[in-house]
């Protein structure tokens, strides 16, 4: 009997060795834990910055391409541009000249673009609150300041900003109308 | 004699640290990625913060010599030098020719992270280009 080294293992060895075994996966799976945890987070992260980057040139290039175009009814004209709070409907050139644009808060926390006077969605983004302002002199006033509204006016606004979770402002230079006389 | 005596303490010391260099190894690159991913953050922040407020110049703040400072929410702070740069038209000084050349200088700084644009913005006859 003593010969046989197949005598297997005593509870204690057993115990011990179990103990150990557990021990050191506990400490692999926190490592793979913590791996997965920091892959996802990378991802959600990088989504984030591309969708504001994405959202940054789209709105860029939508206002800049603007055209101050005046739609006049009877004797009072107005320029085609209409800013609200939630959302900015304008004229601007497109691929194939110009078109209707529409920027608008869809639901909360949501941005489309869309074009066209059917509305086809051209983007969609998922970001945090946010809302549109306009900077110029509306009329009958005499400074420029900004403004929560813009309608109805004879000229594009100075700037146009879109502010997002109440702080990070995406301001723009729409081209200015000029009067020909 | 069949040995099934086990590893030596040696052994199982050398296994274990082989083991646990590669992970650290693991861990490392998954640190420098993280690290790399806050930079390029900041960096795409900066670069449209820095568009955003030099169309801002010139329409709020007014183009003149000297500095203006902001701070956005609290991740960023910004600074424009403005100045005047020296232009000549047949021997007439700028401002007979109605024409001015102003160069902004801005700096952008998020989370310890420095970045700076430059750009010129004319005038003519008072009126931004």
């Amino acid at each position: 009997m003593k010969d046989n080294l197949q005598d297997g293992f005593t509870l204690l060895e057993l115990l011990i060795s179990l103990s150990i075994l557990s021990l050191l996966s506990i400490l692999v799976i926190n490592g793979i834990n913590t791996g997965v945890v920091g892959s996802n987070k990378i991802s959600e992260k990088m989504e984030s910055i591309e969708t504001v980057q994405s959202l940054d040139r789209l709105f860029r290039r939508k206002i800049s391409a603007l055209i101050p175009i005046e739609i006049s009814d009877d004797d009072d004209s107005k320029i085609y541009f209409s800013g609200e709070k939630d959302g900015i409907t304008f004229m601007a050139q497109g691929e194939n000249g110009p078109q209707r644009y529409a920027i608008l808060s869809d639901k909360e926390n949501m941005i489309r673009f869309s074009r066209g006077v059917l509305q086809k969605t051209l983007n969609t983004y998922q970001i945090g609150p946010h809302h549109f302002s306009y900077f110029g002199t509306l009329a009958g006033e005499h400074k420029a300041r900004w403004h929560r509204k813009w309608k109805d006016q004879t000229n594009t606004p100075k700037l146009v900003r879109l502010t997002i979770n109440n702080f990070f402002p995406i301001t723009v230079k729409p081209p200015r109308h000029i009067e020909a006389r | 004699m069949k040995s099934n005596d086990g590893f030596t303490l040696l052994e199982s010391l050398v296994s274990l640290t082989i083991i646990s260099s590669l992970l650290l190894l693991l861990l490392q690159s998954l640190n420098i990625s993280i690290f790399q991913l806050k930079k390029t953050d900041t960096t795409v922040l900066a670069a449209s913060l820095s568009r955003s407020l030099l169309s801002e110049i010139g329409v709020i703040h007014p183009l003149q010599r000297g500095e203006i400072s902001g701070r956005i929410g609290n991740i960023a702070n910004w600074s424009a030098t403005i100045s005047k740069r020296p232009l000549f038209f047949d021997d007439r000084a700028p401002e007979q020719a109605g024409v001015m050349a102003y160069d902004v200088a801005l700096e952008i700084t998020i989370q310890n992270s420095q970045y700076k644009f430059y750009t010129v913005k004319n005038t003519i006859n008072g009126n931004l280009r």
